[in-house]
């Protein structure tokens, strides 16, 4: 190899976002990982901040579930003050000042979009406070295999069918080429009137493709009792924990 | 430093100690330069090993061995090489040879038994026998004691009394006989699970014990793999099985697997 | 401390190709590579080919330090002619097994050679044989580590392309013919130059066929679409 492989400092995820006419999709894998292990197949990476703005995260878990936990506190407050919808440049602000203020030791890096009164907007966010606007683009450790979609069948000005076509389509790239994602995807699309949460989405490629052979059930007394010991005890208060 | 600059040429007996001792000084300077800081030397080492994941499994049975690994290659982890690699190597009608690890590694290994194996059946005009390969296995592997194969090898066959036999390996040559091993990534899920359903080690003394028939291995083989193909990200994109049987021809067979 | 003969060793590449994509059709392989080779972020020569004519069965193409290519091409040429004092053509995989166990030793003693191989080609016994003639695409690692594949990108490609390109490969179910290939390879050169600083937009694509040989390509280029570049617009 010509050039040093890249180091990703995200942890696996593949996350995609792509701006159409009069709109946004958003949209990211749902596999958690703690080095190679699949810590959680079906998490939420796609976090809202207001009604119309949204942010997809890859990075640190923790510190992507208390940023993007901030950022909707903060926007939340700026609506009830102004009494205006915020924006999505509002967003970016507070997310760049915040991890520029710690130096890239908080490991978020974000996609953060939305509509607002000034149209739709797209926007990265790098853990060391680095922002740029895009319309279309990709993030994590899949980011490499679904970048690669959205430069092939990008066009300006899609339909909402369209854009939400590319997205999945992106994501299930990045799930399919890259180990640490996969599992299912979820997608979120942001319109001046209305937004829609779509999700789980299980391509075919993440199914199991064959079920189990045998089944695994213990009989009763499978396990060696090794000391017993009786308690008697009063029923003071009980309640039904059956469901 | 060893050398000092003043007062040799003056004393010293031999006229050219001191551009002696400058040409030490400058090689010196030259190989640790005072710029190449530790970790400047830490980066420049090369790593000369890579490892390209997976797993894989042996099951010894009374008169079978069977062997599993998954089939895909990885780069640094995430990225996939191939869907269709190939970690277990058919060596002769009874011995298989089942590696993860670093696939550069496991091809010279590949190599070795196979070039040793043909070897023996040109000098002794007979199969090897796998009791005999796995002691030749492990001396291969301790003959590169500080450089070693970084394989998790696993060798699988059908032994001369006609039973099965798997042989577990540290990358130095530790080996040991036993009924079931796992290496690779998926090891520490694959071993549990074979433990619970093998070696019964959860069971009580009175539970009821189902024998490992050569159905329930390869059942077993398959689910192990289903599981770790769950939750271990390097593990995927097909089963491939190799079954040997007492007095049978090795059957291969491909399985699919999820391929996120 | 460091030793000192480690100086001369390629600890680093200099001057180097970046990414190698090939794809098996139906009856043979199409390599592509661009034509420029980088000295770190400059492209410094270019109109170089980074594909190398073997015989009339094989073509070796590589990513990684030209220098070690150029020297690989001398031992590749010394085995080829070895082959040939006995009446034989050296195939793609006695190639690529030579090759693997000569990148294998040379990591083997701390001394890499500083490339990714891909040795396409068909073997001459199977070449009149429609029915088991099988294209080989055989890949090695700087490290030694080798496979055989259907298609594959190299280099900063592996990360962008591998996936593009195998969910084209298989759309076709493996009956793609050479025309689909090209455009598929074409497409894949276009994404790289968008995200690789050391791609070039220019290329060659060459072949080998069971019925053609091998075939270096021609010097193509290609402009792709930067029309994006309008909306690129970072005001805040």
């Amino acid at each position: 190899m010509g050039h040093k492989a890249p180091r990703l400092t995200s942890t696996g995820t593949t996350i995609v976002a792509a701006a159409y006419k009069g709109g946004l999709v958003m949209g990211a894998d749902s596999r958690a990982t703690a080095g190679n292990i699949i810590a959680d197949k079906h998490c939420e990476k796609v976090h809202k901040l207001t009604e119309s703005i949204y942010a997809c995260g890859a990075g640190t878990a923790a510190d992507l579930d208390q940023v993007t936990k901030m950022l909707s506190g903060n926007l939340r407050l700026l609506e009830l003050n102004t009494g205006r919808k915020a924006r999505v440049i509002t967003a970016l602000r507070q997310a760049k000042q915040h991890l520029f203020n710690y130096q890239g030791y908080i490991g978020a890096y974000l996609l953060i979009g939305g509509v607002d009164p000034t149209g739709p907007h797209l926007y990265m966010c790098s853990a060391n406070g680095t922002t740029m606007a895009f319309p279309y683009t990709a993030q994590g450790s899949g980011s490499y295999a679904a970048i690669t979609i959205l430069e092939r069948d990008f066009k300006p000005d899609m339909t909402k069918e369209e854009a939400e076509s590319l997205v999945q389509r992106a994501l299930e790239a990045g799930m399919h080429g890259d180990n640490a994602s996969g599992n299912s995807l979820n997608l979120v699309v942001i319109e001046p009137t209305a937004t829609v949460f779509k999700g789980p989405i299980i391509p075919d490629f993440c199914k199991r493709p064959e079920p189990n052979d045998l089944e695994y059930k213990f009989n009763k007394g499978s396990t060696k009792v090794l000391k017993q010991k009786a308690y008697k005890y009063d029923i003071v208060e009980s309640m039904d924990i059956s469901h | 430093m060893a050398c000092s600059f003043t007062g040799i040429a003056k004393n010293g007996p031999n006229p050219y100690s001191e551009m002696f001792a400058f040409k030490a000084a400058m090689k010196a300077a030259e190989a640790e330069p005072v710029w190449r800081t530790s970790r400047i030397i830490e980066r420049q080492r090369w790593n000369p090993y890579s490892f390209e994941g997976g797993s894989t499994c042996a099951i010894a049975g009374e008169n079978f061995a069977i062997l599993a690994s998954d089939t895909r290659l990885t780069q640094n982890d995430i990225n996939i090489l191939t869907r269709d690699g190939e970690k277990m190597h058919i060596l002769n009608d009874s011995i298989v040879l089942a590696t993860t690890g670093f696939y550069g590694d496991v091809l010279q290994l590949k190599k070795v038994l196979q070039s040793r194996l043909h070897k023996y059946r040109f000098d002794y005009r007979s199969d090897m026998s796998v009791d005999l390969c796995a002691e030749l296995l492990s001396r291969n592997l301790y003959y590169r004691r500080f450089f070693p194969y970084y394989t998790g090898a696993v060798l699988a066959g059908i032994d001369e009394h006609g039973k099965g036999a798997v042989f577990s390996y540290d990358p130095i040559g530790c080996i040991e006989r036993i009924a079931y091993s796992a290496s690779g990534n998926a090891e520490p899920m694959i071993i549990p699970f074979l433990d619970c359903q093998i070696g019964h080690v959860t069971l009580s003394d009175e539970a009821e014990k189902p024998p490992l028939t050569l159905e329930r291995a390869t059942s077993l083989m398959k689910d192990a793999f289903r599981s770790a193909a769950e939750r271990e990200i390097t593990t995927g994109d097909k089963i491939h099985l190799i079954i040997a049987e007492a007095g049978k021809p090795i059957v291969q067979k491909f399985l699919p697997l999820r391929e996120d | 401390m460091m030793h000192h003969d480690e100086l001369q060793r390629t600890l680093n590449p200099t001057c180097t190709g970046t990414s190698v994509i090939a794809m098996q059709y139906k009856t043979g392989v199409v390599v592509m590579t661009d034509r420029v080779v980088s000295y770190g972020k400059t492209a410094r020569y270019k109109n170089v080919s980074r594909q190398y004519k073997v015989n009339d069965n094989v073509l070796v193409a590589f990513g990684g330090d030209h220098a070690d290519f150029q020297w690989l091409q001398n031992v590749i040429e010394r085995q080829a002619l070895f082959w040939k004092r006995f009446d034989q053509e050296i195939g793609p995989k006695a190639l690529h097994g030579y090759l693997t166990s000569l990148l294998y030793a040379r990591r083997c003693k701390m001394n890499p050679l500083w490339n990714t191989l891909i040795v396409a080609g068909i073997e001459e016994e199977e070449k009149n044989n429609k029915e088991t003639s099988t294209p080989f695409i055989g890949v090695i690692t700087q490290k030694g580590c080798a496979y055989q594949v259907k298609h594959v990108a190299t280099g900063i490609g592996a990360m962008l392309l591998n996936q593009a390109v195998e969910d084209s490969w298989r759309k076709k179910g493996g009956d793609i013919t050479r025309a689909e290939a090209e455009a598929v390879l074409k497409k894949a050169l276009e994404l790289t130059i968008y995200h690789d600083c050391t791609a070039d937009n220019d290329f060659e694509i060459g072949s080998v066929d069971s019925e053609d040989g091998v075939n270096l390509g021609k010097e193509e280029t290609i402009i792709g679409d930067w029309s994006i570049a309008e909306t690129n617009c970072q005001y805040e």
